[in-house]
């Protein structure tokens, strides 16, 4: 499980996140929506400290951090419990797709070499990326770099998944091999996953909870039906009204 | 003095001088080695503005681009022996000549590449860095691993013309007592009074120095590019 308690966070004068709450039980799937500046991105980024929150507790497991606090062993703590998918995919350049998925096994999980290639193998296969193994990120499409990408986040094992924004690069006849990806591994993984996405579908076909966000608070938290056929909240609709127009 | 050129001194004394080009390899390889370390130490403190260092570091650099590398080079190499004499030490003029060149080459082009480095590094997409630590690699693996490899290869254009700048300052380090290639010219010469011919030579060997770093880099440059170019 993983519980985020109060997060606050600023730019200069710019209040970003105006103490956000919310709790993700282990093995299920979170969508965030929201529409631009809600503070979605931010929030994701807070968890795993690339953008420390200014204020906030999280619990993981049944560890609790000071988000304000940190000290830079507990930093590491989480950013290896967590694995983070990005909307630019941010493969390193330098090396192959199989090098991308082995190299945090190698270096960061201190793995064995041979262990390492199999496990990265296992999950390149399971993102359909098995014969592009040994292909530099320049060489593949945004949609196949997406999907190294994940497989470079499940091949960890993390205890969340972190997705910020995975399609919003991509050409729009990409989107659906993504997604498809995505949806394959909340079922077989049984991976707890925190998404920030515009996919309405995939929030209403596979999220277990939807939470909606915009000024840089929480308005509505539940089921994906009840958010996104039956929202409560005015703004809420009013977001989703834009979608379904479409 | 009979003709105004003679040819044939001239092929006559290429090999003598060009017997000496080790020392000026060496020094080449030596310092831009060490000055390629300090380079990157330099670059991380100022992109990283460790505190206080990251100041230190900025003067230095500025030093090293403010002023004349024979300044700097008679600096170390005739004032440090007055200060190390002063601390303590009984005969600083016995360490060979060649050390405190090593010292200074280092130290001056260390900060020339200290700042090729920084653009380098600055240049290297930030997601990069990142994607290294949301999968909780540490600083120094993250720029190991992902940053400084691809910020090497956006430099290697740099780099080389910093190798050859290197190169062509070793022709003053006879100014200090180092033989090497030049020193020896000026020694040939005064017997000979044929110093065209001898400064031919070593233009000469200076030129096709060059030519081989130029075209070592461009070799590194294509070999590192092949890996990023679309092949399928």
């Amino acid at each position: 499980m993983i519980k985020l308690e109060n997060f606050h966070k600023s730019f200069g004068s710019t209040e970003v996140l105006k103490g956000v709450s919310i709790e993700v039980p282990t093995g299920s799937v979170t969508v965030i929506l929201g529409p631009s500046g809600s503070g979605k991105t931010t929030l994701l980024r807070s968890i795993n400290f690339l953008e420390p929150a200014d204020k906030g507790t999280m619990i993981l497991d049944d560890k609790v951090f000071d988000m304000a606090a940190a000290s830079k062993k507990e930093i590491l703590e989480v950013r290896r419990n967590t694995a983070m998918v990005f909307q630019n995919y941010n493969l390193f350049a330098n090396m192959t797709a199989l090098e991308n998925v082995k190299e945090g096994l190698v270096l960061v999980q201190k793995m064995g070499r041979y262990e390492a290639l199999i496990k990265a193998e296992y999950y390149l296969e399971k993102v359909g990326m098995i014969n592009r193994e040994h292909f530099y990120p320049v060489q593949l499409s945004g949609g196949q770099q997406q999907r190294v990408g994940i497989a470079r986040a499940l091949a960890l094992n993390p205890k969340v998944i972190l997705f910020d924004e995975p399609t919003s690069a991509l050409d729009p006849e990409l989107v659906g091999e993504v997604l498809e990806i995505m949806k394959k591994i909340a079922k077989e993984e049984n991976s707890t996953m925190i998404v920030v996405t515009h996919e309405i579908g995939f929030a209403r076909d596979v999220a277990d909870q939807v939470i909606f966000m915009e000024g840089g608070v929480v308005v509505e938290t539940g089921e994906p039906r009840d958010i996104i056929e039956n929202p409560k909240e005015e703004r809420t609709r009013k977001f989703l009204a834009r979608f379904s127009n479409r | 003095m009979g003709t105004i050129f003679s040819f044939e001194y001239m092929i006559k004394s290429f090999p003598t001088l060009l017997s000496m080009v080790d020392v000026t390899i060496l020094v080449t390889v030596v310092s831009e080695f060490f000055a390629i370390i300090l380079g990157c130490i330099i670059a991380l403190t100022r992109i990283n503005a460790i505190r206080l260092l990251d100041k230190v570091c900025a003067v230095y650099v500025s030093f090293i681009r403010g002023t004349p590398f024979l300044v700097q080079l008679y600096l170390i190499c005739f004032g440090m022996p007055q200060v190390l004499n002063y601390f303590g030490m009984e005969n600083p003029r016995s360490i060979p000549g060649i050390l405190y060149v090593f010292l200074v080459m280092s130290l001056h082009e260390g900060g020339y590449i200290a700042e090729i480095m920084r653009g380098s590094i600055l240049a290297v997409d930030k997601g990069q860095m990142e994607a290294a630590k949301s999968i909780g690699m540490t600083g120094y693996s993250a720029y190991t691993r992902v940053v400084l490899p691809q910020a090497f290869r956006m430099a290697i254009p740099a780099l080389g013309n910093n190798v050859v700048s290197t190169l062509k300052s070793t022709a003053l380090i006879f100014n200090v007592g180092v033989v090497d290639m030049m020193r020896r010219a000026e020694l040939m010469g005064s017997f000979s009074y044929r110093h065209l011919e001898l400064y031919i030579d070593i233009a000469v060997i200076y030129i096709c120095l060059c030519f081989l770093v130029q075209l070592g880099t461009m070799m590194l440059e294509r070999c590192t590019r092949m890996k990023n170019s679309t092949v399928s």
